[in-house]
């Protein structure tokens, strides 16, 4: 139950995230930009969390600052017609140097913001691991269901789909491009607001710059290994959470055993491994093909 | 008179500079079959996207039923204008349903179970006519079921104009009967259909009224197809200056014909020793469509040999096998009587293989590079220069001979490749492969999408290949371009080769053998 327990909380930001790049990569857009939206909604929620000790409305501000830079993404990459990928990038490097900024402009010098409240914990009354979880983490595998139930279950999700698919068709039949990545986009910006959020005030209460730590990207491959497909794709995010709550106990377990440092470079060689190896079974991505994303 | 199904209005499209409809005014009667015929670039599918609301005219007007629509496919799509795409707008990665239910406008079933998807449009498609499963993914469907697919979700609606474009180009012979009996079933029913076509004979069947464009003007207005002989219609749709013969064959008249040699082309000379063989090779499946499957097929000098067959059942493979980009499982695979099962792609063509790729643009031609790089590619990697350096103002003053021997029309050899239209792109190919050391010439839809005068250049080029002795194969999904100028026919059906004949051929067999009927 422990280890259940202790997975869910390590992977929930990476569900919650991958979630958000599936959304937008279904509607054709690779979506790089998942760790900076991470880092922006951990940093807003940490410290609207100090500022104000009010949970609830640290959680909205966040989300919706994530949901904001979706927009401004979405905005450049559909409005200006800005390569997608370079978007991305720069949406991560805005993530990471954008909260160091924010932080030294509000404290005067960086370092790591400490809240003291933190998001409920509806099973505390349960010992050990399972009774940290917070309400996000509790959530996570409910709004996976509710992301599957949208894409394959209701026509809104088919068009989304169609978008990415084949957005002459889509086009053609009277789908709005613009508007069905405004609402992938959008929609993946609450989801990855709700990853940084999980990330900073579920388990710790605390923002350091950094802490994202390539999660972003993780979630991305996730999305990848599983095909866009909600569930296999929650379930490849799983398992790389798995392998870093792994990494992170043997830190703890095993000191003299193994380098530290090579525990910690774990999840990213799985992440590598995983995506090689599901290259190679699969063939090489024929969604990869950029032009078609340049349609309409 | 009753009010016009469709009318445009003065309509004029421009794409850039390009003006691609030039104020077009035309109406079609309800309840007919119209055809609207022209060549390539003529600007007859910009037309029918305008009327089906994807593409936005600069100038004029859309009417449908009398009143005007202005607001888009969706609004096109609310007065019953349905369109059914040349390469079919379906999104691959969906099953039968979910690629019905999608573009769907009826207000119920927005939410849906599989189960009650699948139920729901699989009484549909039975009750169409359509025999597919409605949870089949798209992938697996062979292409006639993928256009009844597409024209079943284009009358889920209420359609009440139904336009097809080139419906027929991607169909083997015996299929195109069963979509024109369809589409007349339409026409008795009340819809009125309006087929994008370019070849003669299949509108003089189907089409009771036929419009004809070029480059973008109105040449014909919806004249009654009975009144039109063959020879004033191709004359329409090519402009009098041209000349008559060939451009007959290329509109696909020829098959009236009997199937005689060009004028000024000799007769086929003996055919000489065996240049290229393959023998019994088997290789993997790939994106473009079915591996080869234990195919054999000996290539002589002095011969040109077409393969027919539908798209997706070994061409792609069959020339990859053929240049060493895609490996053989099994099999030999001679080039000039050596095998070069294992070898690459260079010592191949240092035996004489020659490669005019399916798509110029992207593997033809690297569209960003000059056009001197483009044509010096071989030189620049082969073997003529030595220790690697690119003696660039030599290759360029080469290039440019070249380039005006094979009848470029070039400012520069500096200018990128995209810069040239698809006639031009293509004889930079030629002028490249086309050279004093080809041997085994390996044309895959060396035509496809050019104007006649460029078709009519291709053919001639291979032409005199062959008869200055190389070996020709030419691929081409267009059977009548395959009757007109090869020797011998072969065709492929997934992956192997079922058919081998040679001229005079008779059509009907061949069709039959594309489709697995018995040949």
């Amino acid at each position: 139950m422990d280890v259940f327990a202790s997975v869910l909380q390590s992977a929930a930001p990476l569900i919650l995230a991958a979630m958000a790049g599936l959304l937008s990569q279904r509607t054709g857009i690779w979506h790089l930009g998942l760790g900076g939206l991470m880092s922006i909604g951990a940093m807003v929620s940490v410290v609207v969390a100090k500022e104000t000790s009010n949970v609830t409305l640290a959680v909205v501000l966040a989300v919706t600052a994530s949901m904001a830079m979706s927009i401004v993404m979405w905005a450049v990459i559909v409005g200006l017609r800005a390569n997608p990928i370079i978007v991305g990038i720069g949406v991560n490097a805005l993530g990471a140097g954008g909260t160091i900024l924010g932080i030294v402009a509000l404290y005067g010098k960086e370092g790591t913001v400490y809240s003291d409240v933190v998001l409920p914990r509806p099973l505390s009354f349960l010992d050990g691991a399972p009774g940290r979880l917070s309400i996000i983490a509790i959530l996570t595998p409910f709004i996976v269901a509710a992301v599957w139930f949208v894409v394959c279950r209701t026509r809104f999700g088919l068009r989304l789909t169609a978008v990415g698919d084949h957005p002459f068709a889509a086009r053609s039949s009277g789908v709005s491009l613009p508007r069905a990545r405004l609402w992938g986009l959008g929609l993946g910006g609450v989801l990855a607001g709700l990853a940084g959020v999980e990330l900073a005030l579920g388990p710790l209460g605390s923002f350091s710059s950094g802490m994202e730590a390539g999660r972003g990207l993780m979630a991305f491959a996730a999305v990848i290994l599983g095909a866009t497909h909600p569930i296999v794709v929650a379930l490849a995010a799983t398992f790389f959470g798995a392998v870093t709550y792994f990494g992170i106990w043997a830190q703890i377990n095993m000191v003299g055993v193994i380098d530290t440092n090579l525990m910690l470079m774990l999840p990213y060689v799985v992440v590598i491994v995983a995506v090689v190896i599901t290259a190679s079974v699969r063939g090489s991505a024929k969604s990869a093909n950029l032009s078609e994303l340049r349609e309409g | 008179m009753p009010v016009s199904a469709v009318t445009c209005d003065n309509i004029t499209v421009k794409f850039g500079d390009f003006v691609a409809i030039d104020r077009v005014s035309v109406a079609f009667e309800p309840g007919r079959i119209h055809a609207l015929v022209g060549q390539n670039g003529a600007g007859k599918t910009t037309l029918a996207r305008v009327v089906a609301g994807i593409v936005a005219p600069a100038a004029g007007q859309v009417l449908v039923a009398g009143a005007g629509v202005s607001g888009g496919v969706l609004e096109a799509r609310a007065r019953g204008v349905e369109m059914v795409h040349q390469s079919f707008a379906l999104p691959p990665s969906m099953t039968v349903a979910e690629a019905l239910e999608y573009g769907s406008t009826r207000r119920v079933g927005r939410i849906f179970s599989r189960r009650s998807l699948n139920a729901r449009w699989q009484e549909y498609l039975d009750r169409t006519g359509v025999t597919v499963s409605a949870g089949a993914p798209l992938r697996d469907l062979p292409i006639e079921t993928l256009q009844a697919v597409e024209i079943a979700r284009a009358l889920a609606g209420d359609a009440k104009v139904l336009i097809l474009d080139e419906p027929t180009a991607v169909l083997p012979p015996n299929a195109v009967g069963r979509l024109f009996d369809n589409i007349r079933r339409l026409r008795d029913s009340g819809v009125t259909v309006i087929v994008v076509l370019h070849k003669v004979r299949e509108v003089l069947e189907i089409a009771e009224t036929v419009t004809v464009l070029r480059r973008g003007e109105l040449i014909l207005d919806t004249v009654p197809s009975g009144s039109l002989t063959p020879r004033g219609f191709a004359d329409a749709i090519i402009g009098s200056e041209n000349s008559a013969e060939d451009d007959a064959a290329v509109l696909g008249l020829a098959e009236a014909m009997p199937p005689v040699a060009v004028a000024g082309t000799p007769a086929p000379s003996q055919r000489g020793p065996v240049l290229a063989r393959l023998d019994a090779v088997t290789s993997p499946d790939s994106s473009g469509g079915a591996g080869l499957r234990t195919a054999s097929l000996d290539l002589h000098a002095g011969e040109m040999v077409g393969v027919a067959g539908v798209e997706g059942n070994g061409q792609v493979a069959l020339v990859e096998v053929l240049a060493g980009l895609s490996p053989a499982s099994r099999g030999v695979v001679e080039i000039s009587g050596e095998d070069m099962t294992h070898r690459g792609l260079l010592e191949r063509r240092a035996r004489g293989l020659r490669i005019i790729p399916f798509d110029r643009n992207t593997q033809g031609l690297s569209s960003a590079s000059p056009l001197w790089q483009n044509w010096a590619t071989p030189l620049m990697v082969g073997s003529r220069r030595r220790r690697g350096m690119v003696r660039a103002a030599q290759l360029r003053r080469e290039a440019t001979a070249a380039l005006e021997a094979w009848d470029v029309r070039f400012t520069s050899v500096n200018q990128p490749a995209a810069s040239l239209s698809g006639g031009n792109a293509q004889k930079v190919i030629l002028a490249r492969e086309l050279d004093d050391g080809a041997s085994v010439i390996v044309a895959a839809q060396p035509t496809r999408g050019l104007d006649l005068g460029a078709v009519e250049f291709v053919w001639r080029a291979l032409r005199k290949s062959r008869e200055s002795g190389a070996s020709v194969l030419l691929i081409s999904s267009d059977l009548d371009e395959l009757a007109e100028v090869c020797d011998r026919i072969v065709v492929v059906l997934g992956g192997a080769v079922v058919l081998d004949v040679a001229a005079p051929f008779d059509i009907g067999r061949i069709g039959a053998a594309m489709t697995g009927a018995a040949a």
